[in-house]
């Protein structure tokens, strides 16, 4: 809550009514009070609500493509605030963060629409410049004069979300046939709890950005619609890439277990390099939330194999 | 008896407050200097705000409006014209229990204020926040705490029936004085405590503000080194503060444990939703740290 976050005191959170009474307890607030028209029935529409990408097909030849979603046990589909896309050489991951946040679903439709159409040209600068246009684009759809007291107040706090985005350079010339030559490359940058998991030759060879199970929990860092709490410098990952090469993108409560599982020297990944079919997903990962063995949470998963 | 249910719009909960409206509430905050207001204006804007929160952190999708995940109570005693009775103002005037949505829907009404906010590219702009209003400072007549109690009770015994699997209600009592003379408000405390869900009783929390300049005593574990009879009454009246609260990680990777320690206080397995002495600040802080669980974990 915000007054609460006041005494959190962390960068995530925008909290009107606490430096509002903070305000107060310092003297220093102007208060306008006068009676109002008590209309609040008008509601936000949905304009323009950007198309939830639950399919992916790449245009590239050297890829192929799956994504699964399915949402948190109790939501329904639309309520799910996992965005995931894929458009040519580039593919997206985005997990948008409910608590304290607004139209957070839109916002990580919005980051991974801009990665994968209009991806930064420099990853080193990537969220300082790139990040203009989509605030804007996210800005414009939530912000609103007539709008109930309470949408104009949650749009003060902003969203957020993870981003792990995911792209490929191939060489020109390349033997297409020879699995122990590299094609080309692979990068990835990641910010948040969202992860990569690159199996190379059938066995897993590293996970990005969290490497441990242990490392979740904390509050991750986040992107956000206030431009001044972007000022992360981002590591780009940069790897050859072979035929036959496979990468799983998760969001945080299948990476966390599949870290666990990792640990526990079990290799479940391998069936999530098996699944074709959403039904399948949808199974596997209620069987899990059955057994309690993965928190209940929007659950993605992409599949890209070279 | 864990204090673990989900919230949902399925099973919400309840929060109720219990506001003394009593004359003394007309008072600044004993000792303290600086601080604008009344008590009662104080605890007129922290429950404002704090109903301001928690309409915003039921909002999930604004085409949706706020999402039904509680309802709220405001019990005010002392005010002349309902001695106890609902305190909201305005169209909500004489309901005790209201839905969320209903309560973001039917503010008495809406004030601008101004502030300084992030305009998203590195500078501050003046914002205009539209702060809605449910309670007035209101500090009259006597303090009929036990009466106001046993409203609660009455109000709460049909809620857990009718809710058997939701998280229990949080019951927070803010006073600044002793009950009326030859009353005795540990007995309708001790009955809604022993209200209970099947995942817990009801939790009883106190918030004794301060009239004289002597520092708070935040959730204490017993009540030894508690100043007087009517301190250790309260003590008495109030729940130990459930260990799924105490340790329940919120957004922050804070707990309420660790965040009681970042102002400077200690939170024991034993300790109770207890705050004698409260100075402004630490009513504030302590109203938030009761409720950071409810509002996380919808």
């Amino acid at each position: 809550m915000y007054m609460l976050k006041r005494i959190a005191n962390t960068r995530q959170f925008k909290n009107p009514i606490s430096r509002q009474i903070k305000n107060m307890e310092n003297n220093l607030f102007e208060s306008n009070s006068h009676e109002e028209s008590n209309n609040l029935a008008n509601v936000l529409e949905t304009s323009d609500v950007l198309p939830d990408i639950t399919s992916g097909n790449t245009s590239d030849p050297h890829l192929s493509a799956y994504i699964f979603t399915v949402p948190k046990s109790g939501n329904k589909p639309e309520e799910n605030e996992d965005a995931a896309g894929v458009h040519n050489n580039y593919i997206a991951l985005s997990d948008g963060a409910s608590n304290a946040s607004f139209e957070s679903k839109l916002w990580a439709d919005i980051l991974v629409e801009t990665f994968v159409h209009l991806p930064p040209r420099d990853m080193s600068t990537l969220l300082e410049q790139w990040l203009v246009a989509p605030i804007k684009q996210w800005k414009e759809k939530v912000t609103g004069a007539s709008l109930p007291w309470y949408v104009q107040g949650k749009a003060l706090c902003g969203a957020y979300a993870t981003l792990l985005g995911l792209f490929f350079e191939w060489k020109q010339e390349a033997n297409k046939s020879e699995s122990d030559i590299s094609i080309g490359k692979w990068y990835a940058v990641a910010l948040g709890d969202s992860c990569l998991f690159y199996i190379h030759k059938d066995s897993l060879v590293l996970s990005y950005p969290i490497e441990k199970s242990a490392d979740f929990g904390n509050t991750p860092p986040l992107i956000s619609t206030f431009a001044t709490d972007n000022q992360f410098v981002l590591n780009k990952l940069e790897k050859a890439c072979y035929l036959g090469d496979f990468f799983l993108l998760v969001t945080d409560a299948l990476a966390e277990w599949l870290l666990k599982e990792i640990e526990n020297n079990q290799d479940s990944w391998q069936d999530l390099t098996k699944l074709t079919k959403e039904t399948d997903f949808i199974y596997l990962v209620e069987n899990l939330r059955k057994k309690n063995l993965i928190k209940n949470d929007d659950t993605t998963l992409i599949i890209i194999q070279v | 008896m864990s204090y673990k249910a989900q919230i949902t719009r399925l099973n919400p909960t309840c929060i109720l407050f219990i506001l003394d409206q009593s004359g003394s509430m007309g008072e600044p905050f004993g000792g303290q200097t600086g601080i604008q207001g009344s008590k009662a204006q104080q605890l007129a804007t922290a429950i404002n705000g704090l109903l301001y929160d928690l309409v915003l952190e039921c909002v999930k999708r604004p085409e949706e409006g706020p999402r039904n995940y509680c309802q709220v109570g405001l019990i005010g005693y002392g005010s002349r014209s309902v001695n106890v009775g609902s305190a909201f103002v305005g169209s909500l005037a004489g309901q005790y229990l209201v839905w969320v949505r209903d309560l973001a829907n039917n503010p008495a009404r809406i004030e601008d204020r101004f502030q300084k906010v992030d305009d998203g590219a590195g500078g501050l702009v003046d914002f205009s926040i539209k702060f809605p209003i449910w309670v007035d400072p209101v500090a009259e007549n006597g303090t009929p705490m036990e009466e106001a109690l046993h409203k609660a009770y009455t109000i709460l015994e049909p809620w857990v029936r009718s809710h058997p699997h939701s998280y229990p209600p949080l019951v927070i009592h803010i006073t600044d004085g002793e009950p009326n003379p030859n009353t005795d408000p540990s007995k309708p405390a001790g009955d809604l405590r022993k209200l209970a869900t099947d995942d817990g009783n009801v939790l009883v929390f106190n918030l004794h503000l301060s009239s004289q300049s002597s520092s708070p005593i935040l959730y204490p574990e017993s009540d030894t080194g508690l100043p007087d009879q009517y301190a250790k009454q309260l003590f008495q009246m109030s729940s130990v503060l459930p260990t799924t609260m105490q340790l329940f990680q919120m957004a922050g990777g804070n707990t309420m444990k660790q965040l009681a320690g970042k102002f400077g206080c200690r939170i024991g397995s034993q300790s109770r939703g207890f705050v004698f002495n409260a100075n402004s600040d630490s009513m504030f802080k302590s109203l938030s740290l009761f409720l950071m669980y409810l509002f996380y974990s919808t």
